[in-house]
């Protein structure tokens, strides 16, 4: 509180002091394209200040009058740079040129070490271009797998989009597509995501000091950014791969003024399932496909509105018995408004959806029985970006969003079949927001926010009280919209950096954060039977705090970043399952769940560099994660699932000449932690006269599956024709050097002799080669 | 009902997998596992048949070694009812305990095992039995195959929980419940309505055959059990793909003993075809 109070006064100061100072403002934007640039630096020589475009593309930096150098700068674009007299407030749009492979030496010196001076710590940013070197599995580009070659985000298994951020849960992850919150990110069990490369445009992950316009997960936000469409000619792409193919069609609506992107993508996994011997496949579909639209179009020079969309759906049928079918569809309005050269607004409605439905045919008709579960939000976001000064800008605005969750519905027209229908439950989520970014001397940066986030339930409703044993003990009947229960919290933001020499600063933040919403799943992998539930009286807000500091420092002239972050973070209310929880259409659910805490905390090394025929990464995490609940592991403590020790990740991308780019990726991770039994037993089942081996289990998680490593190579080959046509070839082998990594390790009687018990590896992915064709023209 | 929407769930697990499989591969591993502490496992069962009622006593052994749950001699096992029966099992051989006697629905059965000093206690009251309304085979085509399906159809008292395990037979050869494939049902989705019970079996062609099917009246201690165990049993690819954290299941024995003790009740119903 006193962070802020300090913070008010600078800005006081700022206003005061705020006479005989000019603005320049404007959008930075790719020279071919139009598209607007994310996260370009705008930056003073002779001030040695700076500042960079948000999300919409705008900059705005106040300074005194004077004649000065401003330099627009951003990877994969050549610097611009401009003498000029600033006597009066002015409109600057700058349009970059990218760069070509022979004048990135040039770049370098001209680049802003942005991750030394920024107040962003444990964030990392992906421009789809970079990653499209990077080799991936059935080379199908996905920008949540790049992530996870981050160090501190861990992939959830083999193949997996799913990931865990800093020892927080996959469903503790705030995934934004376009603004809208994304429920399930992952396609056909977690091996893709819903991401197709071809559609976005930029992707930001925050791991910690997450700034205080977002909020409402535990761990981590991943804010992807569609592409906006070229705004000068109309453009095909696509690509044609092994399992699923693109197209994506952009043009201008007005030149300049608007444009439009529409993206699809199909896969064709299931024509491959002919190739398998096995006979259970036959007859199925299985299927996913994503379609992705963008329009936006720019009114006057204040104000420019946008809508897009996304739908995206999974769908498998098997021989006409049972279907299941899941997806997410999310829309976003949006107006950006300028009051004035130095306020920044952004009014957003959203639309967010995910449900699933499972069908089951019977033998006849009205036998038909559907089981389905779902949430559906719709949200209004306002939010201000006021640029005081060169030394102080101010974010504030507020969100409401209006949560629906079905937890479940099984309906049928069959007489044999009671339906049932869960109720809906329905919340209401608030959150206001403001925080301050200062310079404070030369070498002192504060960003300080605080969050205030609300959480009510709505009814109509009845919500029901349990004892230890899972019954009803009481019950509240809430009708019509009275608000039931009401949760606040107070979630303070606050990251600093101190500049110790102009190639390294320390940084340091807290942050706190609250999660309203929850995913049942009690099984391991990415299942699309996701069961989303409100806070209520039953399960508290998971809140967890933060605290990590940094040391940067940038080498050769900023060509090679480098990190080391560490972090403790600390969880409460955290989700766990009785045993043998029923979780599917159970009215009680409520009471099948188990609240705990937990901590982890860990130290991130990260070796970057950028540019020149060699560019990648080496990351390092070594971290721990543990979690507690008093009805687990007779209270004690035990590893996440997902805790691994050390965590090495390396890519590099070679480009051999103006062709030719060679990527290789190579990981390496401590094994997760699993629960083995460590003793047996005989029974015999009464009820089928049949002798079963029973492991028997003494604690959570103390086993380790065996480390994992894995190497990956890539090839492009890219084609240029004529002007802006290009086309390329991309091959690439999944797991190289054909490691069997542990998938998962069962156990079960030897076939030869029942008394004796064995234990079975099975392995995925072993070299898996793919080639896919990219095009543009 | 929840088994049926798991199904659903295996299948489409399967053909994942059917189609990962052409990379992947599954072979028989070296682990190293932690001793245990050897564990009492009490198991026993009774039903409304005159049968022989056995009760097994034994420990855990290490998860590797080659012999399976040493037995427990030399306890002492009675069965007594809340009207006032009682019965002694004697051992025979392996720590397992033996009488013969029927049991009655609607009472309840007292488990007590006795050894070392130590007492171990578990109770069950026996399932009023339902009645079986009508049996018949189906024909049902899974891709290119033709299936026996056994239907029981049954009406579900209304207004209480039921639970059923369901046993199909030919001749005497039981033709359901191998593996973790158990024919459990509880009358979660079916309370008070004429329900089917659908029990796929095999693709005999052979005709002139008799058919048996049991229904069983469990109670809901056993049903949870079952349920729980067969997700810990006999696992499989598909099942440590899609599983959640295993734990032991939840018995019914005092003491923290491992197993369970249950009495229920049985409806038969015969077929010829």
């Amino acid at each position: 509180m006193r962070i802020l109070l300090f913070s008010l006064f600078f800005i006081i100061t700022d206003l005061v002091s705020a006479q005989g100072k000019i603005t320049i403002s404007g959008n930075v934007r790719d020279a071919m394209s139009g598209e607007t640039l994310i996260g370009a630096n705008v930056y003073i020589s002779e001030l040695n200040k700076g500042t960079s475009t948000n999300s919409y593309g705008f900059y705005s930096i106040t300074i005194p009058e004077g004649n000065y150098t401003v330099n627009y700068s951003m990877i994969g674009y050549q610097t611009q740079s401009f003498n000029q007299s600033c006597t009066k407030d002015m409109v600057q749009n700058i349009d970059l040129e990218v760069q070509s492979f022979s004048v990135d030496e040039v770049i370098v010196s001209s680049q802003r070490n942005h991750n030394v001076y920024s107040t962003e710590m444990s964030v990392s940013r992906l421009n789809s271009k970079e990653i499209k070197k990077i080799p991936v599995l059935f080379g199908e580009q996905d920008v949540l797998k790049t992530l996870q070659l981050l160090p501190g985000i861990k992939s959830a298994g083999e193949g997996s989009s799913g990931f865990h951020v800093r020892g927080g849960g996959a469903d503790q992850n705030l995934v934004l597509l376009d603004e809208a919150p994304v429920y399930n990110p992952s396609h056909l069990l977690g091996f893709f995501s819903i991401f197709n490369s071809d559609a976005i445009k930029d992707t930001k992950v925050y791991k910690g000091g997450i700034p205080a316009e977002y909020g409402g997960r535990l761990s981590s936000v991943v804010d992807v950014r569609m592409n906006d469409g070229d705004y000068k000619k109309y453009k095909v792409s696509g690509g044609i791969g092994l399992i699923s193919s693109r197209l994506s069609v952009e043009g201008p609506i007005v030149k300049d003024k608007g444009s439009f992107i529409v993206t699809g993508r199909r896969t064709y996994a299931d024509v491959f399932l002919g190739l398998s011997n096995d006979s259970t496949v036959d007859g199925t579909t299985l299927y996913f496909y994503d379609l992705n639209l963008k329009a936006n179009y720019k009114l006057n020079p204040n104000n420019h509105v946008f809508i897009s969309g996304y739908f995206g759906r999974d769908v498998f049928k098997f021989d006409d018995r049972f279907g299941l079918n899941w997806g997410n569809y999310t829309t976003t309005l949006r107006w950006n408004h300028l009051f004035s050269d130095k306020l920044f607004s952004n009014l957003s409605l959203i639309y967010s959806n995910y449900d699933y439905v499972n069908s089951l045919e019977g033998s006849s008709s009205d036998q038909h029985i559907d089981i389905s579960s779902g949430i559906r939000d719709m949200e209004l976001k306002f939010n201000f970006q006021y640029y005081l000064s060169s030394e102080t800008s101010l974010k504030f605005g507020l969100n409401a969003v209006f949560h629906t969750f079905k937890p479940g519905s099984l309906e049928s027209q069959d007489s044999t079949v009671n339906n049932r229908i869960l109720d809906e439950r329905r919340a209401l989520e608030n959150g206001i927001y403001f925080s301050a970014k200062q310079k404070i001397g030369s070498k002192l940066t504060l960003n300080t926010g605080l969050r205030l986030s609300a959480f009510s339930t709505i009814g109509p409703g009845t919500f029901y009280s349990y004892n230890l044993n899972g019954d009803r003990i009481d019950s509240t009947v809430v009708d019509g919209v009275s608000i039931n229960d009401t949760y606040i919290n107070l979630e303070p933001r606050i990251s600093g950096t101190y500049i110790l020499t102009p190639e390294s600063s320390l940084k340091l933040s807290y942050t706190r954060l609250s999660q309203y919403v929850h995913l049942l799943s009690n099984t391991t992998s990415g299942t699309p039977n996701d069961i989303w539930l409100p806070t209520s009286n039953n399960i508290k807000p998971q809140i967890s705090n933060q605290v990590a500091m940094g040391y940067f420092r940038n080498f050769k002239n900023n060509a090679i970043e480098t990190s080391v972050e560490v972090y403790y973070k600390d969880k409460q209310n955290i989700i766990d399952y009785k045993n043998g929880a029923d979780l599917m259409l159970n009215p009680d659910v409520e009471s099948q769940i188990l609240l705990g805490s937990g901590y982890s905390y860990g130290a991130e090394f990260l070796i970057r560099k950028n540019n020149g025929p060699i560019t990648g990464w080496v990351g390092y995490t070594l971290s721990k994660t543990a979690h507690q609940f008093d009805e687990i592991n007779s209270g004690k403590e035990f590893p996440a699932r997902y805790d691994q020790k050390h965590n090495i990740s390396v890519v590099g991308i070679i480009k051999l000449n103006e062709k030719l780019d060679l990527g290789a990726t190579w990981v390496f991770n401590t094994g997760n932690a699993v629960t083995f039994p460590s003793g047996r037993y005989t029974i015999s089942w009464p009820i089928t006269d049949r002798d079963h081996q029973v492991p028997y289990y003494t604690e959570r998680n103390g086993y380790r599956m065996p480390d994992y490593h894995r190497l990956d190579l890539s090839l492009t080959y890219t084609k240029k024709l004529k002007k802006n046509r290009e086309s390329s070839w991309n091959f690439s082998i999944y797991n190289a050097y054909a490691r069997k990594n542990a998938y998962s390790i069962y156990f079960r009687e030897d076939d030869n002799n029942p008394e004796l018990m064995q234990a079975v590896q099975l392995s995925l992915f072993r070299m898996v080669p793919s080639v896919t064709y990219n095009f543009k023209f | 009902m929840k088994h049926r929407c798991l199904n659903i769930f295996y299948f489409l697990i399967a053909v994942i997998i059917a189609f990962i499989a052409l990379h992947s591969c599954e072979e028989v591993i070296d682990i190293n596992l932690n001793e245990s502490n050897p564990q009492v496992v009490i198991t026993g069962s009774l039903s409304n048949q005159y049968d022989t009622v056995r009760v097994r006593v034994s420990h855990t052994s290490d998860y590797f070694s080659p012999t399976a749950s040493p037995a427990i001699s030399g306890a002492t096992v009675t069965i007594t009812d809340d009207q006032a029966n009682e019965y002694l099992l004697s051992e025979i051989d392996n720590g397992e305990y033996i009488s013969v006697f029927a049991g009655t629905p609607g009472y309840t059965y007292d488990l007590s095992v006795e050894f070392d000093n130590q007492t171990f206690h578990a109770s069950s009251t026996m399932p009023i039995p339902v009645p079986i309304d009508s049996v018949w085979i189906s024909k049902e085509n899974w891709h290119t195959r033709v299936y026996n399906m056994m239907n029981c159809q049954i009406k579900d008292p209304a207004d209480t929980a039921n639970y059923y395990y369901v046993r199909v037979y030919r001749g005497e050869e039981l033709l359901n419940g191998g593996g973790s494939y158990l024919s459990n049902y509880a009358d979660d989705y079916f309370d008070g309505l004429y329900t089917v019970f659908s029990i796929w079996t095999d693709t005999d062609t052979t005709t002139n055959n008799l058919y048996r099917v049991d229904l069983l009246s469990i109670d809901q201690p056993f049903y949870e059990y079952i349920s729980q165990a067969q997700q810990i049993i006999d696992q499989s690819d598909l099942a440590a793909i899609i599983a959640s954290t295993p734990a032991n299941p939840t018995g019914n024995i005092s003491n923290s003993a491992l197993g369970y003790f249950t009495a229920f009740s049985i409806e038969e119903k015969y077929h010829f075809e």
